[in-house]
């Protein structure tokens, strides 16, 4: 094992740990919610998810665009990796959501703006992946068609959210730390440092595994 | 001389949709086909009707707009006339430009065609500011159509994938369109169009200008 490997195994043992510490606490140590009892838990887990998705389809923008200035085939794959990351954990959050919609607000779905947006960047996102492997003989083409359309994407999110506001609204306003019980806010960004951490984490795994795989499809095609 | 290309090109694909007229002839039948599929779906309630009347007539065209988008690089791939293009020197810009321009005008015969259908089946009467929507709406719906079908245009599965890229993205546009559409019906008291026009021109600016840079990305190499 290379130093490298010793830190990254350390760092997945340590986060790991964190977010069990942290589920646990937000499962068994912070009181239950005075209106939504023990419902609201869900948000140690759905907040973060949110919060992390948004931050990598941001990273994946950052990727395509370094792409496109740079043209180094290195910030289409993280673009790539982010995007994938991004993706799960926007169905995380929407899944996640819609049950604690039900009891809470009545529902499992409702328009509002955040969720309405953050449907779509599911959708685009997930037509983003599939337009990748369609491209997957061509790896040059792959990577400009999919930075452009990662560059278009990201361009929309402000327009779908700015349309989709006008149109209704009606999720609640965040919870600031002022309103939070403190354990809440605490556990809540315990939640939040360990599923970034985590989701880091899987980045750079998912990135070397993007390397090797680009490396691979390289080989096959001197091959040929 | 990117403008003069762009025309160039624009006026070979009218051209060329003139003489095989029967392709623009089934596009405008499949809108209307769609109009009255609508109506027929809605059919429980004649108010329903009239109040969804603006959805629907977008869905048509947004529908009926796929069958000319995926059709606008056809020949270009089918036929091997990407060759061709490239080696008159195109601009990838220029090449972008006339094939939007082209799929506008295509769209924009198509709502002419429809609307009147649309006052007949719906009840309603057309005014000025409806002119403005249905231009705006055209316009954005080619400015990324055309670059999506550029890009699908290539891949076996592309008539798969083109819906499954643009209309995630067109939801803005549709959203803007069918409620400004809606205000050009009825009485606009408190003036609510102008912000969903504004939102449909911004939303045609930032994709065309966007879909323009990325152009070079599109045809290189396709």
């Amino acid at each position: 094992m290379t130093g490298l490997e010793l830190l990254i195994l350390f760092f997945t043992v340590i986060l790991v740990g964190f977010l069990g510490v942290s589920h646990y606490w937000a499962l068994r140590i912070v009181p239950p919610d005075r209106v939504m009892g023990d419902v609201y838990r869900i948000l140690f887990v759905h907040v973060p998810a949110a919060w992390t998705a948004m931050l990598f389809f941001f990273l994946s923008f950052i990727g395509s665009l370094l792409f496109l200035i740079r043209r180094k085939k290195g910030w289409d794959l993280f673009a790539h990796s982010a995007a994938e990351i991004g993706v799960v954990l926007t169905g995380l959050a929407l899944a996640l959501g819609s049950l604690w919609g039900k009891p809470v607000w009545g529902v499992w779905w409702t328009w509002d703006p955040r969720l309405t947006t953050t449907a779509l960047l599911f959708v685009m996102y997930s037509g983003y992946l599939i337009l990748r492997q369609l491209l997957d003989d061509d790896p040059e083409r792959r990577a400009k068609v999919a930075s452009a359309v990662g560059l278009l994407i990201f361009l929309n999110v402000p327009i779908v959210y700015l349309s989709v506001k006008w149109w209704r609204s009606l999720h609640q306003v965040q919870s600031s730390p002022e309103t939070m019980a403190p354990e809440m806010v605490l556990t809540l960004r315990m939640s939040a440092f360990a599923l970034l951490g985590i989701s880091l984490l899987l980045l750079y795994f998912r990135f070397r595994l993007a390397e090797k795989e680009f490396r691979i499809e390289e080989r096959e095609r001197s091959v040929e | 001389m990117m403008a003069r290309q762009a025309l160039s090109l624009f006026k070979k694909d009218l051209l060329t949709e003139l003489r095989e007229a029967r392709h623009v002839v089934s596009i405008l039948l499949f809108g209307l086909l769609l109009l009255l599929i609508f109506s027929f779906a809605l059919s429980v309630d004649p108010d329903l009707m009239r109040k969804t009347a603006p959805g629907l007539f977008w869905l048509a065209v947004l529908f009926s707009s796929l069958l000319a988008l995926d059709h606008s690089f056809r020949r270009e791939t089918e036929e091997g006339q990407w060759e061709g293009l490239l080696l008159l020197g195109s601009d990838p810009k220029a090449v972008y430009l006339g094939k939007m321009l082209a799929n506008l005008a295509i769209l924009i015969v198509l709502q002419i065609f429809l609307l009147p259908f649309l006052m007949v089946f719906f009840d309603i009467s057309p005014t000025v500011s409806l002119g403005v929507v249905l231009l705006l709406g055209s316009l954005g719906i080619s400015a990324l159509g055309t670059f999506y079908s550029g890009l699908t245009a290539s891949f076996r599965e592309g008539h798969l994938l083109l819906p499954l890229l643009l209309f995630p993205m067109l939801v803005p546009l549709l959203l803007a369109a069918v409620h400004a559409t809606q205000f050009a019906l009825v009485q606009d008291v408190f003036g609510q169009q102008a912000a969903w026009l504004k939102l449909l021109i911004v939303f045609d600016m930032v994709f065309l200008l966007g879909s323009l840079l990325c152009a070079d990305f599109l045809f290189d190499g396709a």
